[in-house]
Order: C-alpha cells, then structure tokens, then sequence
C-alpha cells in the first residue's frame, strides 16, 4: 500500500533536534510522530513555545508519539518548557517512546541513573571548587570553561526533570524499545515498519565512541565504564575537596590515602628545593593531573549520546528507509550489523542501503556518523538533514569540511540545514554543488512571524 | 646540585661494587596475593651501581615523589642507607611508597643499561626549547604564518629524566616530552572481583614493570629519534607503542627465575595459555575490565567460545588496522612470533632428549634439570631479539618511519652486527614479518639481499633525471665525505675550506667521553661542522641534495594515478624553493665483531629537509593552516670511516610525490581535535591522550 511520508525539521535558532513527522497511507489513515525537541542554549523558550504552537496546530486533536532519543538537552529541552501546549485531553492521545536504557526498572537502567546522578552530584561540586581553588591556572580555567559547556547538554538529565515532565505529557503511556524489535506502525494499520536499531544492547559496543580509537576500549562494557567513571570522580572530588580543607587550614580528610601520613615529608628536603626550583619550572606537574576531569566530562557527555535510541522507518512497499540516529556515536552504529530482528530476515544492512533520508547524527559531528554506514545509503535518492544552528555548534566539531563533504559525496550534494535551509558550499572543495530549496521537488519551507522560517517540511512518497 | 656528592666515594679503601641489588616485583603487586605466584613475583634487580642519593637521585634519572593531588610529597628513599643496602632495598609493598620509589628507579635503570648494551654508548636526554629565530625573513619567503615561523628550536642538555611515580589520579602513566619526565596514575579498582584484583584497592602503575619500562623506553626512544612522535603516517605513534611493548616483555626475561616458574608452569611451551610471559600489565588489565586478563596479551586471545587459543599471525590486519596500540601490537605479535618459533627450534633437541626420542614429554611435571635448560634458551633467545630490536634504531631514515622500514633496517643492521646469522635469528625475524603481512613496499624479493639498504650507487640508476648529471653529484657526494672526514683528501688547489683537525677531534671524544654532557655537547658541534661542510659543498654543485633526499629547487608534485588511463587531470601541488636543511643526528660508532677480532668504526648522518606545500585550490584546502603543509625528507647515511665510502642510504625523499599525498591523506583522515585539547590540558603531550584506557 503506497504512503506518503512528511518530515519537517524545526528550525529553533539553535543547536537541537526537533522533528515532526506524519505517515499516511491511502486507507486515509494518519499518525504523527514528534522526535526530540530541544535547544542547546538555555532561555530559548520564546522560539520554543513558537515551535509547540506550530506543532499543536498542525496535528490538531489527533495522536501524537513523542520519541526521546537520549536524554540531552539539545533533544529535550522543549518539552519542559512548553509541556503545557503539547498535553492533550483526550484520553489516550499522547504517548512516549524510550530506549531500554531509559527504563529505571531494567537492571542497566537502574545503574545507569543512579550512577549518573551521582555523577552530576560530585560535578557540582568539583566546578565550584575549581572556581574557588585554581582560578588563576590558565589550562584548569579553558578546561572548566570547555567542561561547562559540554556540562550543559544535560542540564535537564541532571535533575531528571525532562523525563519527568515528558511522563506527565504522556500520562505514563511509555513504551521501552529494545534493538531486534519491529512493528507495524502504530496509528497506520498497513504501510510503515519500525526497526529498532540501537542503542546497542551488546555492552561493549556502547563504548565505542571515537572512530580513532574504536578498537582501545573493547572489552570495557557499559557498566563496567559507568561504574569507573563514578569511581574516578569520587577520587576527583576527594582530591578537590582535600586540597581546599588544607588551604583554609582545615584538617586533611584523606589522612591515609593513598599512604599512611607518616610517609609524607615534612623537612625542607633537597627534593622539594629540586622540584621548585626557578630553571625547573616547566617541569613541574601541578596541574596535569586534573586533565581527568576534563576527560570525565567528555566521557560522560558522549556516553549519553551513544545511549541514543536508532529508528528506521520502512515505507513497505518500495522498501524506503527514513534512519532517525538521534546522536548515536560509532560504536552504536557499529552495532546495527549485529542486530537479529525478532521473526525477520532483514538486517541492519539492509535498512542502511535503503536509506533515503538520514538525519544526520550528533548535527553533523564527526564522530556521529559510520563511514561505513554513510558508505551504504542509496546513493540516488539520499537527502541528508542537519538540525544544527552554525554559532552554537562551533565549539563541538560539527559541521567540519570533512563531514559536509562526505555528506555531499553521498548525497550528490542533497544536504538540508535546519538554520540555512541550504548549505554554503563555499571554501569546501565538493564534487557536487549543494542542493538550493527551488531545485528540490516536494519541499516545502515554512514561514515564521519574524520573516525566517519555523521550519522546512520534505515530503516523501513509498 | 649535587654532581659533587654523585661522584664522591666515600669508601676509599673499596672498590665500587659493580652491582646494586634492590628487590622488587617482577609481574605486580596482584601477583604476591597468591601464594604460589608471590616467590616468583619478588625478584631481585641488578642496577648497575652508581652513587645515588635520596630520592633516588643518580646520573641518569630523578624520582621526585610529589603528589599534586594532595600538594604532598613522600619521603624518599635513600638507597645508600646501611639498613637499606644491608637487606637489599626495601621488601615490597604497595603501602610504603619509598618501596614505590624503589621500583621505579630499579626498573628505569634496568632497562636504560639494555639499551646502553646494544647501543654500545650513552643514553643523553635532550630537550627542545624555543629560541629566537635566525632567520625571521624566512617566513615571507614560504608564505608561512610569520608569527610562527619566527619560532625556532635548539636542543638542550638534560642531565635526568624526571619520574614522578605518583602524579595523578587516573588509569594513565604516560612519557611527556616537555617535561622530559614519566608520571605515573594511581587509581582505584572497580567493584569487582576479577583476577587477583581487590574490588576498590588502589592500583599503581609505578608499581607494574611492563607498565615503567613502556613509558622508559618511549623516553630513551624519543631521545633517540624525536621525529617518532609526530603523525605523519599510520606506522609512526604504533611504532612507539609496538617498541615500548616488544622492550617491556623481553625484559621481563632478564630474571630467569620467572621464566624458569612460567616454562614449568605450562610444561614448557611457550604457547600455552597458562603462559604469563607474553601478558603486558596484567594487574592494571583486570582492575579496568572484567573480562581482561591484562592490558595487553600478545600469545594467546579469546576465540568466539571464550576459549584462551594461541594468536595466529593474520597479515590482513596489517591493511586494516590504525589505531595506535592496535597496530603496535602487530609488530609485537611479530617479533613474539619469531620468538616462540627460534624457541621451538631451539629446544627440539632437549625435548628429544628428554622424551626419549619421541618429542613428546610424559605427563606430570617437567624434570626440574630441563626447565633450567628450557629457561636458558628461552632467556638467551630474548636477550639476542632485544639487541636486534634496539640496534635497528640507527637504521632508520630520518623521517616517516613505517613497520617496513623498521624491517629493513632490522635486516641491515643485524647483517652489520651479526653476518653469518648461525643461530637463524634473522630469517625467524623475516618469516614471522612476512606472517604479520608486515612487509615493505619498496623492495622486490623477501630476502635478506633485497631487504638491506642499498648504497648510493645501487640506487643511481633509479633515480629520475639526466644520469650523468647524477653521476656527477654522486662523485660530489663522495668527494664531500671524504672532504669531510679524510685527513688525507687533498686540499691544495681548491677553494673549499675545512678544519679537519676539529671535525676529527669530535668524533675521537664523542667515543672516548664518558661525561653524558660533553659526548652531547661534541655530538651538537660536530653537526654544525658537517652542517657547514655540507651546505658549502652542495653550493658548489646544487643538485648533490638528490642523494640525500632533498631538493633545493621549487618543487612540483603530481597526485599519482589510480589507472594508467585515468582520464582526469592529476591534481599537481607545488612547493616553493627552500634551501634550508640539518644535519639532525651524526654519530660516529665503533661496532665489534667478534669474529675477526677487528672493529667496525661507522658514521650515521641524518639530513632533513622541511618545504611548505601550496595547498590552496586544491581538494586540501581548508584544513590546514594557511593552507600550507609543511613536507619533511632527507635521509640517513651510514658511512663506512675506514675507507669513507657510503654504504648504506636510507632515503625519504622530499620530492616524492607518492609519500606527499599519502601523508596528505593520512593528516586529512586523522585531523587532530583542538577543541578537546583545551579539556584534556594536553597540547604539548603526544602521549597523555594515547595512554588513557
């Protein structure tokens, strides 16, 4: 049965996801999926309650499934701040769609939160005794200020209170999606399939985050690396917290770690005049161990977004695939070619060369998007969707000539960008010119009140 | 400070003994929770004796126990206390960290003096700092970023590597080339119960060997050859992970007690999976996962039933494996690979022997007697491979080192050392190479003659351009060395102008010094010397560069074609004329031979040569800076000083425009992450980020 598939992507001015789509098939039978909704820069809620109104009116009473695909900011944002606009009435009409690792009955679920809260716990705490203790040490500065910023992402995951908000939305009508699963579209008796892709329920891919180094962190499993991660804050903490206690003259609280204090030196020994002395300086070492609380940081911020829940949406009758990655990182991707769908022959595979429509992973980033993966999509008809905003995304990598022009090479140059519309091929060497809106059938940009546009709506026949 | 005190004996009327025994860990300290394990795990060091003071403090390194986490520092260890001399050192412990110390500083040494073995001279420490440039003028003429290049480098003495063995808190221990210092992480195991692992205990990484003579010897290779450390292709950051491991597993074979309990442990095979001999790290492995039997294992790996089976060489993997350790490891696996098999060679006899004839060993323990003799082999195996492996480094070429290379100058260096090859070392080293796919490009035949670096005149009639202009420079170049280093080359009747006198009585002190500070400070001025000399003569005759693989015209590069009838255009990159070079290393050896009695006295001179390529308009614009790439090429000739003949040359051309664009694709693949530079605080640490698990 032919089906015709709507995807508009909104346009926040600024860094986030927020996608709308519609299925129809020809029984006239509709069903509207809103996935992700968020901005990266707090205080965007004008724009946001913009956006919300947009999307109310456009579904009307009708169903709607909200899809998260990890907790960050950037993909939840929205509905904090506008939850009162997307609830409905009507009994039954909203419903949510999470991954397993969001399920807080599920063994992993449980560890993961418990250990993430803990996490952002010993963060606040570690931050401020940064401010107070190091302020004048230019790198600890940068790396704070960078840590801040990749802190942000989960401001709403800190205090839980998007998933919170998104349950009330829904009036606890969730569903936990778990790789292998796919269905028939709800809301459509016939036309579309479901394929969950990821997140990888094989632990050890979930991991895998930088394509450099894919292959140095296998064999370390996800709860084996949450469980570090918690263990290698507490000892920052611990750290942080000493060093403050003993510049206010306070007792030192880890007396006897990691030596009995009997060990420490308390002469002026010709070591120490050694070690401060005027020629040696730049050799001294006062400040290099904190790069771990950088690294945490990062660690932390790409965990999450490989905990990234994946869907294919197969229009069945041309076998048309639309892949929404959320901001899965590599070692999710990697492990779509493992996963065995329950009563099914496809494979992940397969639903990656039938791809015609990807949402690009991460906006764009350079470690959110499988080579291999790109490699495999159907080269003819591909079109790419950036959700990105150029100013914000700077500091994360994203929107690198590397990436734009590996988009461009499978696309022959079909990339859409939720800030631009079009991308700017200028200073990139590509072997296609980018796509321009009046060259692209079934496309469709939305004005907003202020002469921009709120968003850009593809259409897509199956 | 104190070069007075490290130099003044105090006990007249003795003699200095040769060595000084300290105990320490010979695996780590998981080991000496298990009874059977903790006999073989406390072993004792030999360091060569030097006077030392607290710290310790001696010629070749510091051990500064300052932990910046708890702005702290431990007291340190003085090895020269009567209590601590009388009983060998402190007993090992993870709780003192003056034992700590003590380890460390055996360990360091031990494997400083096995360089120094095979090298047959000292290990210097050297830093680069910046100074101002000469040449600020230079910049216009590149079309560099002036601001940058008016940086210049000169290298300076450092009289001891710095260790701190307790520097930060994390799952890392790393070498950092600014610093001229290792720090070593301590951390806190993970919740569980896996290996011998305490769940919450702290691990230190100062306290495992494999873990210290790694990070040593990525030091003493970067003293070596600095240029390692930077990416320029896949092999070069894999090269100093494979090297540091192939060092830290074959040292663990100087205790030849371990290796005696390991070879009865499993029967004598080296390949069995109770086998612990080719395990990196074990400690540190189990306390971050729980399915690891160490960091590192280069014998045996899990197959899909989770069953420990022996590695099998597999040379695809050569084609498709770049991450750093990964790749690094396929060098291990090869060189560990001719290990086991010159053992299995090796021990056929004794196994005869001792089976009565059937090679086949009755069951139950081995005879005590043949574990010695096994354990012999075994050693005296490690010990030649570690020579070999460590010769090789004044082998190769100047610039962009990959895993061929290496073989090639393993092969060169070994037919130098070592011509007949008896005991089959070499062709071991050949066959599990070739095993590991790890093969060079550029030779025709696997075989020992093709693999050796030829001399100049084997390469004439390859190169491009008129031959007997090539002629001509190549009788120039052998003028210059003779020039350079002949007393009796003639100099009436030209204009050149030398001070052999000088030159020469470099060399004679670089070989007779033992002050590291003065064989450095000779080593800096016999470079600027040859330097000179060079620059001089390849003026008179522009062209004589080609033979040492630089050029000093503007150069044109053309991107090679995929197919001879590729129809498209070939992208063509230009660098402008530059004429500046240095001479990077020249060092005069005097290489033993056993045979004839008679020595080999060589030179090494490396040149390097750094043009600017013009990326703009081109499909590399917009990633580099100013869109220029700055080339290095050049080369390392070994140089034969009884007759001044050249007899090898290892030459990476800076025209080449295959190594150009590969390098070019390489740096495009691997664009470094400045934004995360800033959160993990490591600009200047090519290591930092490596090391981290």
């Amino acid at each position: 049965m032919p089906v015709t598939a709507n995807i508009r992507m909104y346009n926040q001015k600024n860094l986030g996801d927020c996608f709308l789509l519609k299925f129809a098939n020809s029984k006239k039978e509709e069903a509207y999926y809103l996935i992700d909704f968020g901005s990266y820069t707090s205080g965007n809620g004008l724009r946001e309650t913009e956006i919300a109104k947009h999307i109310k009116e456009t579904i009307g009473d009708k169903k709607l499934t909200i899809i998260v695909t990890h907790q960050h900011k950037d993909h939840l944002s929205g509905f904090v701040s506008t939850g009162d606009l997307l609830e409905s009435d009507i009994a039954d009409n909203r419903s949510l769609w999470l991954s397993f690792l969001d399920d807080e009955s599920s063994k992993e679920g449980k560890s993961i939160r418990s250990a993430t809260e803990r996490y952002w716990k010993k963060t606040k705490k570690v931050n401020a005794l940064l401010d107070q203790e190091f302020s004048d040490d230019e790198a600890v500065k940068n790396m704070l200020n960078q840590k801040k910023m990749y802190d942000l992402f989960a401001e709403d995951q800190i205090t839980g209170a998007g998933i919170t908000r998104l349950l009330e939305i829904c009036q606890n009508n969730v569903t936990f999606l778990t790789p292998g699963q796919n269905f028939l579209l709800p809301g459509l008796t016939e036309g579309v399939r479901v394929y969950v892709l990821g997140p990888p329920s094989n632990e050890t891919q979930l991991l895998k985050m930088d394509p450099r180094k894919n292959e140095g962190v296998e064999g370390l499993n996800a709860m084996m690396e949450i469980a570090n991660l918690d263990i290698s804050g507490s000892l920052m903490l611990d750290a942080l917290e000493n060093i403050a206690a003993v510049s206010q003259n306070k007792p030192d609280k880890e007396t006897n770690f990691p030596f009995s204090r009997n060990f420490v030196d308390t002469t002026d020994s010709p070591i120490k005049q050694l070690y401060y002395s005027k020629d040696n300086e730049s050799r001294q070492i006062e400040h290099e161990w904190m790069s771990e609380i950088g690294r945490l940081a990062l660690h932390m911020d790409k965990f999450t977004n490989n905990t990234s829940l994946v869907l294919a949406f197969e229009l069945v009758e041309t076998k048309k695939v639309l892949l929404f990655v959320g901001d899965a990182q590599i070692g999710n991707w990697q492990s779509w070619f493992d996963v065995k769908f329950i009563d099914s022959t496809v494979t992940g595979k397969d639903l990656l060369m039938r791809t015609v429509l990807y949402k690009a992973g991460h906006h764009s980033s350079h470690n959110a998007t499988l080579k291999d993966g790109l490699d495999l999509m159907n080269e003819n008809e591909l079109i790419i969707m950036i959700p990105v905003e150029a100013k914000s995304a700077k500091p994360f990598k994203m929107l690198k000539p590397d990436m734009l022009t590996g988009y461009n090479r499978k696309s022959k140059g079909k990339v859409l960008r939720s800030d631009t519309v079009e991308q700017d091929g200028t200073g990139l060497v590509t072997q296609y010119p980018f796509i321009t809106r009046d060259k692209l059938p079934n496309f469709k940009l939305i004005p907003d009140s202020s002469g921009g546009h709120i968003a850009m709506e593809l259409e897509i026949k199956g | 400070m104190n070069e007075e005190i490290l130099q003044a004996n105090p006990y007249p009327d003795y003699s200095q003994p040769y060595y000084r025994k300290l105990r320490g860990y010979a695996f780590d300290p998981s080991f000496s929770a298990t009874l059977n394990r903790r006999s073989i795990n406390e072993v004792v060091y030999k360091v060569k004796w030097e006077p030392t003071i607290a710290g310790p403090i001696g010629e070749y390194i510091e051990v500064i126990d300052y932990d910046p986490t708890k702005k702290c520092f431990y007291k340190p260890i003085l090895l020269d206390n009567p209590f601590v001399l009388a009983d060998n050192g402190l007993t090992p412990s993870d709780g003192d960290p003056r034992f700590h110390q003590q380890q460390v500083y055996a360990v360091t040494m031990s494997v400083i003096s096995q360089f120094e073995k095979a090298l047959g001279r000292k290990i210097i420490w050297s830093n680069k700092i910046e100074v101002a440039a000469e040449n600020p003028n230079e910049a216009a003429a590149t079309g560099t970023n002036p601001a940058k290049a008016k940086r210049d480098y000169k290298n300076v003495f450092v009289p001891r590597l710095r260790i701190y063995p307790h520097a930060m808190r994390q799952q890392n221990a790393y070498f950092s080339p600014t610093k001229n210092a290792l720090l070593f992480g301590y951390f806190k195991a993970a919740d569980n119960w896996a290996g011998n692992n305490v769940p919450g205990a702290t691990v230190f990484t100062c306290l495992s060997p494999d873990i210290v003579a790694h990070e040593t010897t990525h030091a003493i290779l970067n003293t070596i050859h600095p240029y390692l450390t930077k990416d320029t292709n896949a092999d070069m950051l894999a090269f100093h992970e494979g090297f540091a491991d192939i060092i830290a597993l074959l040292q663990r074979f100087t205790f030849k007690a371990v290796v005696e309990d390991q070879i009865k442990n499993s029967r004598g095979d080296m390949l069995s999976a109770e086998n612990m001999l080719g395990d990196l790290a074990i400690q540190f492995g189990q306390a971050i996962s729980n399915h690891q039997r160490a960091l590192r294992s280069y014998l045996v790996e899990k197959d899909e039933n989770g069953n420990w089976t022996n590695k099998k060489p597999d040379p695809s993997l050569f084609h498709t494996v770049t991450e750093p350790h990964s790749r690094g490891g396929l060098l291990v696996a090869a060189v560990f690979d001719a290990f086991s098999k010159l053992y299995k060679f090796r021990v056929a006899d004794l196994i005869r022997l001792a089976s009565n004839g059937t090679g086949v060993l009755a069951q139950g323990e081995i005879d005590p007697d043949l574990v010695k003799r096994l354990a012999t082999e075994a050693c005296n195996i490690a010990d030649k491979l570690m020579l070999i492996c460590i010769r090789a480094l004044d082998y190769c070429p100047p610039v962009d080192l990959t895993f061929g290379d290496y073989l090639r100058a393993i092969v060169t260096a070994d037919v130098q050392f070592n011509p007949d090859d008896e005991e089959g070392l070499r062709y071991a080293m050949l066959e599990s190479f070739r095993a590991w796919g790890i093969v060079p490009e550029d030779v025709n035949t696997f075989s020992v003659e093709s693999l050796k670096w030829k001399a100049p005149d084997e390469l004439l009639s390859q190169l491009p351009g008129d031959p007997l202009l090539n002629n001509t420079y190549y009788h120039n170049l052998k003028h210059t060395i003779k020039f350079a280093f002949d007393p009796e080359c003639p100099e009436e009747g030209t204009n050149e102008k030398r001070n052999i006198s000088k030159i020469l009585g470099h060399i004679e002190r670089i070989l007779r010094e033992n002050d590291r500070k003065v064989i450095f400070d000779q080593s800096q001025q016999l470079s600027r010397e040859v330097h000179e000399l060079f620059k001089e003569e390849i003026n008179i005759s522009k062209g004589t560069e080609v033979f040492l693989g630089m050029n000093f015209n503007d150069i044109v590069y053309k991107e090679p074609q995929a197919t001879e009838d590729d129809k498209k255009k070939p992208l063509q990159l230009k660098a402008k004329k530059r004429d500046v070079f240095q001479v990077y290393k020249c060092r005069p050896m005097i290489i033993p031979d056993p045979k004839s009695g008679n020595s080999i006295k060589v030179m090494v001179i490396m040149f390097i040569q750094k043009v600017y390529v013009n990326l703009k308009r081109s499909r590399y614009q917009g990633y580099f800076e100013n869109d220029s790439f700055a080339f290095q090429g050049g080369a390392s000739i070994i140089i034969d000083m009884a007759n001044y003949e050249i007899k090898y040359t290892i030459n990476k051309s800076v025209s080449s425009s295959e190594r150009l664009f590969r390098q070019l694709e390489y740096a495009l693949a691997n664009l470094p992450d400045p934004d995360n530079n800033a959160l993990m605080m490591q600009n200047d640490e090519p290591f930092a980020a490596l090391h981290t698990h």
